[in-house]
């Protein structure tokens, strides 16, 4: 268990910057998600911290324990960081056992053979895979290799466990349940994890700290909660949950809202900007928050429905709004061709 | 491996390959060999050999055979590729386990073999004119000599035609299909000229084969006195009385000239080779091209090639290995015995020359394979910088021909103090087969290193492995396979081995090539037989364990 801190990494490929002065902070104890679109450089920070990347520039701390510095030409191997690594295909070696799989990280540590036997077991029965000690990946399910994966990484008690996308191998159904079985199983031996996802239900249902990342930079840190509910950029807002979409001008702003007008209608947000007076601006709105009605009201703009899918759990429709499309959800269906879509002022944000 | 360890190693590659043509080329510009006392700089040697006028004809007469075999082989490989791997010619299974094994018989048993086979009193030719009353080929013309060179080189240009086609998916020439092409226009808009990077590719290898080809020129260029460049350095041992080894250096140095650029091209044209494969559609399940009774016709054509190029000097070499004496109305069952193989035991050079080789294709080609290994090893842990040069270093021995290397190779271990004990045991024999391989074994070994992912090397670091237990704990395990179907083909290369060792035999380090080119200007053509059926037979095992190794690994 330990804090890890990451100051303004920085790392290129040839002209290509990944990583851009990346800077974090976590917890002990925390499970850390980080979230980010393919490219960002998320897988690039963690195999940095994990030592398969060499950084140009910045400092990697285990709690109090320098592995990586730029400055001081620190750059421990990644056999001397002592960190536990899940990769995202999970890298079971094939020629060897589960057991063996499981136990070669604490046999490098010189620990008696007994000593290796019972930490093995306790870690495989933990994870419950004690019964597949003796066969080769090759004859294991996806679900239990992953097992196999975390057990190996786990074993030796590092400090911090690093995921890379562990969950994106299993299939959608295995995926829901590993979910919440790998943050109990790492909320109850007490770990510092940082794992990295591209999936932002999976990162707010995993992490007590989610890290937002586009091109390299940090965009926004904090919990599942911060980051969907209270949005600090455009970008933040619109990559979690599913939202509508605005452009309007900046028509007035008052205390910390602002007025927007789309079309014909005027609607207030929550001003998230330093944007002035007769700026074009961004409101952006999550799904679940806008309902229909029938006469308008404060805060609402006509609609006319374009089209509608049944979903299962919910109905869909999209209806126009003078030129954006707009998006409700509803358990029951809804009867109106035109009507009113409104919403209440602080559920949604001006960018 | 720690960093330390793999500079050295690369560093003692660019060693070992940097010195010997280091020692050429300062060679070439000494007055006289550089072991004599009072050696002078001088252009000596390029003077005599650029006013040579025979030095000239050897040089256009490997052009010309260069050139003829190239558009000999390329076409026919490219199309035999084509009938092989997209038309339901009979029988293709059986025939493609077949097609290549001219590239597992040295040319030089070929060349013996088309000698006893086809030769003026050659057994086919005799057979023939019994038959039809004349003989309508002479063995000895140079038009022969290149249509012989050609078809025994259609293999290279099939190899990479055929993976080429292999790699190119059926969807995008059934695109082509639905688009309104007839199957010979999809063959020609599309299927040709997307594997036609490989094709160039191909051609340039085989030109390049071509121009240093040493054992088929030696053997049949002989009697016309066609000279080409390999053969004019093998005269040129001793033209001037003395060791002429500045004259010999002169002239490697012209060959490296123009291999090297050569090697550099072929290098080039890979890469953009490979660009049209990455494109590549879908392989999925190709539905053959229909031919009807033509199939027949290119089934029979196959036939023929096959026999011409493999059955009459095979056939031909081991049929006059178990005759006591073959002419003009020489019954055969009459002069049958086996006397020529049991002479072989009576000479100790001939049966040394048999364990010798044993010796360098078993344990020799395992170190061959061993050092190739770390080298792969120490290349894999370096940055790109490293890979890079070593990439480049490993072009120099590719450029270089064997009888080359193996000059090379003898005047380093004459030139170096510590190393002049070793020169006449196989030691230094050993060192030149090894470089003349590695680009070939290393490019083995990195592939079956390729196949396994970073991944699994990464994990065990992370675990706490250094990055020599690394490769001992996963790499090498996991390339095991590999490495072993590695070492039988080094086995099958250093059995069928014979310019390399030329200019190394000595009593005591003879293995079978190079005493098979000795005994052969010897003219004892019954030794030659028989030692040349044993070679085949040694190649014949390596190739049994390579398809037992190959079969237990699919299974």
């Amino acid at each position: 268990m330990a804090k890890l801190s990451v100051s303004n990494l920085r790392l290129a490929y040839g002209d290509n910057e990944i990583l851009k002065g990346l800077s974090l902070e976590t917890r002990e104890g925390d499970v850390v998600a980080l979230l980010g679109q393919s490219g960002c450089g998320k897988t690039t920070l963690l195999r940095s911290i994990a030592g398969l990347e060499t950084p140009s520039a910045g400092k990697i701390q285990v709690g109090d324990k320098v592995i990586f510095d730029a400055d001081h030409k620190i750059a421990l191997a990644p056999e001397k960081r002592g960190l536990g690594l899940v990769f995202q295909s999970y890298a079971l070696w094939p020629h060897r056992t589960v057991f063996e799989n499981v136990a070669y990280g604490i046999r490098l540590k010189k620990v008696l053979a007994e000593e290796v036997k019972s930490r093995v077991r306790a870690a495989m029965e933990g994870i419950g895979i004690a019964h597949l000690g003796d066969r080769h990946p090759h004859q294991l399910s996806g679900g239990q290799q992953q097992r196999v994966a975390l057990a190996r990484a786990m074993v030796y008690d590092p400090p911090i466990i690093l995921l890379d996308e562990p969950l994106s191998n299993l299939d959608a159904k295995l995926r829901e349940e590993a979910r919440i079985w790998i943050r109990s199983l790492i909320k109850q031996t007490g770990r510092t994890a940082v794992f990295v996802t591209h999936d932002q239900e999976e990162a707010m249902a995993v992490a007590d700290q989610v890290v937002l990342l586009d091109q390299g930079r940090m965009i926004q840190s904090g919990t599942p909660e911060e980051l969907y509910g209270n949005p600090n950029s455009l970008f933040a807002a619109t990559f979690m949950g599913s939202n509508n979409q605005f452009e309007g001008k900046l028509i007035e702003v008052r205390g910390d809202r602002t007025m927007v007008q789309v079309g014909d209608s005027r609607i207030w947000a929550l001003n998230k900007s330093d944007k002035t007076v007769g700026e074009t601006t961004t409101v952006v709105s999550r799904v679940e928050v806008a309902e229909t009605s029938e006469t308008p009201g404060e805060n609402s703009l006509s609609a006319t429905l374009l089209t509608k899918s049944y979903l299962g759990s919910r109905w869909e429709y999209i209806y126009d709004c003078s030129g954006h499309q707009v998006r409700v959800t509803s358990r029951k269906p809804l009867p109106h061709q035109s009507c009113f879509i409104t919403w209440p002022a602080d559920g949604a944000w001006a960018f | 491996m720690s960093k330390t360890v793999s500079t050295m190693v690369i560093a003692l590659l660019a060693l070992a390959i940097l010195y010997p043509i280091g020692l050429v080329v300062y060679q070439s510009f000494l007055d006289n060999p550089f072991f004599q006392p009072n050696v002078q700089w001088s252009t000596f040697g390029y003077e005599f050999v650029f006013s040579d006028p025979d030095f000239w004809t050897a040089v256009w007469n490997s052009v010309q055979i260069a050139v003829g075999m190239t558009l000999i082989a390329v076409p026919v490989g490219g199309l035999l590729a084509f009938v092989m791997t997209r038309t339901d010619v009979p029988f293709r299974r059986l025939v493609e386990g077949f097609i290549l094994t001219p590239l597992f018989i040295s040319p030089m048993i070929l060349a013996f073999g088309y000698v006893v086979s086809a030769g003026p009193v050659g057994i086919f030719s005799v057979w023939f004119e019994s038959i039809f009353g004349f003989v309508p080929w002479y063995l000895y013309s140079k038009t022969t000599f290149i249509v012989i060179a050609g078809l025994t080189h259609v293999p290279h240009a099939y190899i990479y035609a055929s993976a080429a086609l292999q790699n190119l998916g059926s969807d995008v020439e059934e695109a082509a299909r639905i688009s309104g092409a007839g199957p010979a226009r999809v063959a020609l808009t599309v299927s040709l000229p997307m594997i036609l990077p490989s094709l160039l590719f191909a051609a340039v290898l085989i030109f390049f084969m071509g121009f240093e080809m040493f054992g088929l020129a030696l053997i049949l260029g002989d009697p016309e006195g066609i000279t080409v460049i390999a053969t004019y350095l093998y005269k040129l041992t001793n033209i001037l009385g003395t060791p002429s080894y500045q004259l010999m250096a002169a002239v490697v140095v012209f060959m490296l000239a123009v291999t090297l650029p050569l090697v550099w091209i072929q290098r080039k044209m890979l890469r953009s080779a490979n660009k049209y494969i990455s494109v590549k559609g879908k392989a999925a399940a190709q539905r053959p091209l229909k031919l009807g009774p033509w199939r027949w016709v290119a089934f029979a054509l196959i036939l023929l090639w096959m026999f011409v190029t493999v059955i009459v000097p095979v056939a031909g070499l081991i049929l006059r290995s178990v005759l006591s004496t073959w002419g003009q109305g020489v019954s055969i069952f009459e002069v049958m015995t086996l006397d020529h193989f049991r002479q072989l035991f009576q000479f100790p050079q001939i049966t040394r020359s048999m364990v010798n080789t044993l010796l360098m294709a078993t344990l020799g080609g395992a170190a061959a394979v061993a050092v190739y290994t770390l080298l792969a090893l120490a290349v894999g842990r370096k940055t790109e910088g490293a890979a890079k040069f070593v990439d480049y270093i490993v072009m120099l021995p590719r450029a270089m021909p064997g009888l080359i290397a193996g000059l090379a190779i003898f005047w380093v271990f004459l030139f170096t103090p510590i190393l002049g004990d070793m020169r006449q045991t196989l030691v230094s024999v050993w060192t030149a087969y090894t470089l003349v391989w590695l680009a070939y074994g290393l490019r083995l070994i990195t592939t079956s290193f390729m196949q396994i992912s970073p991944d699994l090397q990464e994990a065990a670091r992370v675990a706490g492995a250094s990055a020599g237990r690394v490769s001992r704990d996963i790499t090498l395990p996991l390339a095991r396979a590999g490495i072993i179907g590695s070492w039988l083909l080094i086995f099958i290369a250093f059995t069928r081995e014979y310019s390399t060792g030329v200019y190394l035999l000595s009593p005591g380090s003879e293995t079978i090539g190079a005493l098979l080119v000795s005994l052969w200007a010897g003219g004892n053509i019954n030794a030659v037989t028989a030692l040349a059926t044993v070679n085949l037979g040694f190649i014949i095992v390596g190739l049994a364990m390579l398809w037992k190794f190959g079969d237990r690994r699919n299974g």
